[in-house]
């Protein structure tokens, strides 16, 4: 059989003049797989950075204004999408790199765990360094949707009758009241006499959105006690005005 | 005129074949008669259909020659292109393999038990008809991680290498695939 053989493949080789592909064709292929898995641990890493800023800046004292529970209120703050995400490109990453040339090698405990250290460690620096705001900022910008994802935290911080509202500042009246717009483009004139500033917002600014906790005094007024920066404040220490 | 191929090395050979590719029928002589044994242990197709299979297994190693990395032992990644050749042929066919012919069964299982198991007394007895039809039933994956270990005489990196998975789980592979066998032996006895 062998001679035979190795005569049928040499003249079929000869014959239908088969070539072996070019060797960048396979180093292209590994490169892309490689560009493709890096791309998807930095994607990863991005969603790793939002996600911690999202959970850093969730309020986790305003549940007692809501119903009360901190295990329902941990439940519909997580942010689910950006999670969501973050597992995508981990997927996409480990699937990636199972098929890296050596890929197979490792068991896949091994690669999600690398994958989620290296992301992990990617999203930990853009937060620390500030960028997780920025990179929040972007996709509200850039991503259509996004935006929509605010609305459940708008409606949580929409609760006038139970002490919580939120709003855009429109105008800054005297030291002691400014009026706000809230999301349902309602006005209000907020009493800032006796409350304490959280985070790095120390005093009204026309067009800043601003989280209030207080008091409903009459349908157009609220009594502030405390008031938060909308977003992207690193610091939460309380702060008297 | 091609030098003799019998004192070089695959790894060479390979070399050998990129620049000149009349060398590539030492790698078909070198391999031909394992890999046809190979197909045969794993697929239930006559001796002409394997010879295709076989030619189909060289012309694709051929054409990705430039793929070959010296990483690997030649004789896993030819392997792994005939187990993946093998694969599309279960494919087109849409049917279960008989994967196990019964002189093979016999072998594999001496390799299996050990000489001082307590099976051993129970597979003194008419031991290839019933060895054959339990390994038939054998689950596929666990047939062709005995087969590699046992026929093929192929280590564990080696079997890694050709079926692309971590060396572990060819461990637990082979484990089970052992443990799957024995209680076949001893319910049908």
């Amino acid at each position: 059989m062998t001679n035979n053989l190795a005569d049928k493949i040499t003249e079929k080789i000869k014959k239908e003049n088969i070539q072996p592909k070019p060797k960048w064709v396979f180093l292209l292929k590994d490169y892309v797989i490689w560009g493709v898995f890096t791309l998807n641990i930095f994607l990863g890493g991005l969603f790793f950075a939002v996600t911690l800023l999202v959970i850093n800046n969730t309020d986790w004292d305003i549940y007692k204004y809501l119903d009360g529970s901190l295990w329902r209120y941990f439940i519909s703050v997580l942010p689910y999408f950006r999670l969501s995400a973050l597992l995508l490109f981990l997927f996409l990453a480990f699937y990636n790199y199972r098929h890296t040339p050596r890929g197979y090698r490792y068991k896949n405990r091994k690669i999600i765990i690398m994958s989620v250290i290296i992301s992990g460690m990617i999203g930990l620096t853009l937060f620390l360094f500030g960028a997780g705001y920025k990179i929040e900022q972007l996709f509200f910008t850039g991503v259509p949707f996004y935006k929509s994802l605010e609305q459940h935290r708008q409606e949580m911080w929409y609760r006038p009758e139970a002490g919580l509202l939120s709003g855009e500042v429109v105008e800054i009246i005297s030291s002691e009241k400014i009026k706000i717009k809230d999301y349902k483009n309602k006005f209000w004139l907020i009493d800032v006499s006796e409350t304490s500033w959280r985070g790095p917002v120390r005093h009204p600014q026309v067009s800043k959105q601003l989280k209030i906790i207080g008091q409903k005094v009459s349908p157009k007024e609220f009594k502030a006690k405390e008031i938060r920066p909308w977003f992207g404040g690193r610091h939460n220490r309380a702060h008297r005005k | 005129m091609l030098e003799d191929c019998n004192n070089l090395t695959d790894s060479e050979l390979v070399d050998k074949v990129l620049r000149n590719r009349e060398y590539f029928r030492c790698i078909v002589e070198r391999y031909d008669n394992k890999l046809l044994r190979y197909i045969l242990r794993i697929t239930s197709v006559n001796k002409e259909d394997a010879e295709d299979i076989l030619q189909d297994i060289f012309i694709s190693a051929y054409k990705n020659l430039n793929n070959f990395n010296k990483d690997l032992k030649f004789s896993s990644w030819i392997y792994r292109i005939a187990h993946n050749r093998v694969i599309s042929v279960w494919r087109k066919a849409k049917r279960t393999p008989v994967l196990f012919k019964n002189n093979d069964s016999l072998e594999i299982f001496n390799n299996i038990i050990s000489k001082d198991d307590i099976f051993l007394d129970l597979i003194k007895k008419d031991l290839e008809r019933e060895v054959g039809g339990i390994l038939n039933k054998l689950k596929k994956e666990y047939a062709e991680v005995l087969i590699l270990k046992f026929l093929e005489d192929k280590s564990y990196a080696e079997i890694s290498d050709i079926l692309k998975k971590p060396m572990g789980t060819i461990a637990t592979l082979i484990n089970r695939a052992k443990k799957q066998f024995k209680e076949m032996i001893v319910r049908q006895k």
